[in-house]
């Protein structure tokens, strides 16, 4: 079992990218458990550049999509239009047909636009006009928004959020990162320094390998207990579905093949639990006007703080 | 007088339940050593929350200056871990580490306070 490629793919990403180890290793729990992401961020945290880079370590198909309230699905997905030569019309394919597609200000597009691509996130296939066709093998979407912008934006519904495997936030770096990142931009930060890391060949063996990863019994009883947890807190309104506690476990078992072993241990899934749940729950209205809480992730800390793992 | 020989009896007594907590644990394999570990952590170790997690409780061990040969711990802590979600087999050994961890932690505790803070009696 291969343990070094988070490694490198942090090596990778750190020519262009400095200080978001962590995300960039997230993002690879994401491509591996097969999910989409959702990255949110002030502009200028270096969101696209890291999307851009981390789809150039993969090796593989990337098309970047910049959404505005103008846009239809067909510019997305693609549609017929008139071939004056041969006299019929023809299919012809959108920016979605790739294996990695960055939807950069996701929340900037209208909702039909919007649950266009989701329809593809979820299965990872696109019907114009009756002519379905199917997406590459591996498909992810990276999908950015900026949390600040309030006109002109579409808010994605807790629904579609559902069909993200993660949020990753992007906070402003610290100052010693930050001085980092002035000096390297006086020199060129250009994604063409970044290699591929894994050969598409490579890829099939390697998801096959993370589906065997081994789940025991008491895994599974101890994230029961957590998805109700999420459900009768009652600093919130709504809890973990049924998708996303599915969505953790194939995180987990990303997290346990990079980590060197077939088999996933409680740490797998805590060290993501934030990432993949915080996003899809919602808070009691009561609790945030009260102070009592004011972000999702501090509720789901709380959680795996209290309810004990199979020791 | 009969005050004086209960305290001192009560004092005996005290001295007997404690030495009996740390006296080492008879342990049959690496399952029962790492339950006891368990037990160590959840009482003697303070703010240790009911959903730490192993790799959570060695890093706190180790930031506590807890010495311990911790290579061989975590290759311990593997072999569980493989036993426990893994469906591997029962690994033979490491238990005699753990348990000597384990008394440490109660030791460490007894130190504190008996003696006051920060000492260590390895």
């Amino acid at each position: 079992m291969d343990t070094g490629i988070r490694e490198k793919v942090q090596s990778e990403i750190r020519k262009v990218v400095i200080g978001r180890d962590k995300e960039a290793e997230l993002l690879l729990v994401s491509f591996l458990a097969g999910g989409h992401v959702l990255l949110e961020g002030v502009p200028g945290v270096s969101k696209t550049i890291l999307a851009k880079s981390f789809a150039k370590c993969m090796g593989l198909e990337f098309k970047r999509i910049q959404f505005t309230p103008d846009m239809l699905p067909m510019d997305m997905v693609g549609g017929f239009v008139f071939n004056m030569k041969e006299r019929e019309c023809e299919f012809r394919r959108g920016p979605v047909v790739t294996n990695m597609l960055l939807a950069d200000e996701i929340n900037r597009a209208p909702p039909k636009v919007q649950s266009a691509l989701l329809e593809a996130m979820q299965e990872v296939q696109v019907t114009v006009e009756g002519l379905t066709q199917k997406l590459p093998f591996p498909f992810m979407v990276i999908a950015t928004q900026n949390p600040q912008e309030f006109q002109g934006v579409y808010p994605l519904p807790e629904n579609q959020l559902d069909r993200f495997l993660m949020k990753i936030t992007l906070p402003y770096p610290d100052s010693s990162t930050e001085s980092k990142i002035i000096r390297r931009n006086l020199d060129d930060m250009d994604t063409a320094q970044v290699n591929e890391v894994l050969a598409a060949k490579e890829l099939e063996g390697i998801f096959r390998q993370v589906e065997q990863v081994r789940v025991s019994d008491e895994i599974i009883g101890y994230l029961a207990v957590v998805a109700d947890e999420t459900r009768k807190e009652k600093r919130l309104s709504l809890g973990a579905s049924p998708r996303a506690m599915v969505h953790l476990i194939h995180c987990a078992r990303a997290n346990a093949y990079l980590g060197g072993r077939d088999f996933v241990i409680p740490e797998d899934i805590k060290s993501v639990s934030s990432y993949v749940l915080a996003h899809r729950l919602k808070l009691d209205q009561s609790a945030v006007l009260t102070g009592t809480v004011a972000d999702p992730s501090q509720v789901v800390q709380d959680i795996f703080t209290k309810v004990r793992p199979p020791r | 007088m009969i005050a004086i020989d209960i305290a001192v009896f009560v004092l005996l007594g005290a001295a007997a339940v404690a030495m009996r907590r740390i006296r080492p644990p008879v342990v049959q394999d690496l399952q029962e050593a790492f339950q006891d570990l368990d037990r160590s952590i959840t009482k003697f170790v303070p703010d240790v929350p009911a959903g730490y997690t192993w790799g959570e409780a060695m890093e706190r061990l180790k930031a506590s200056g807890v010495k311990a040969d911790w290579p061989k711990m975590e290759s311990n802590l593997a072999n569980y871990e493989a036993f426990r979600y893994g469906g591997r087999e029962m690994p033979a050994g490491g238990e005699d580490e753990v348990v000597k961890l384990s008394m440490k932690i109660r030791r460490r505790i007894f130190g504190y306070r008996n003696k006051g803070k920060g000492s260590e009696r390895d």
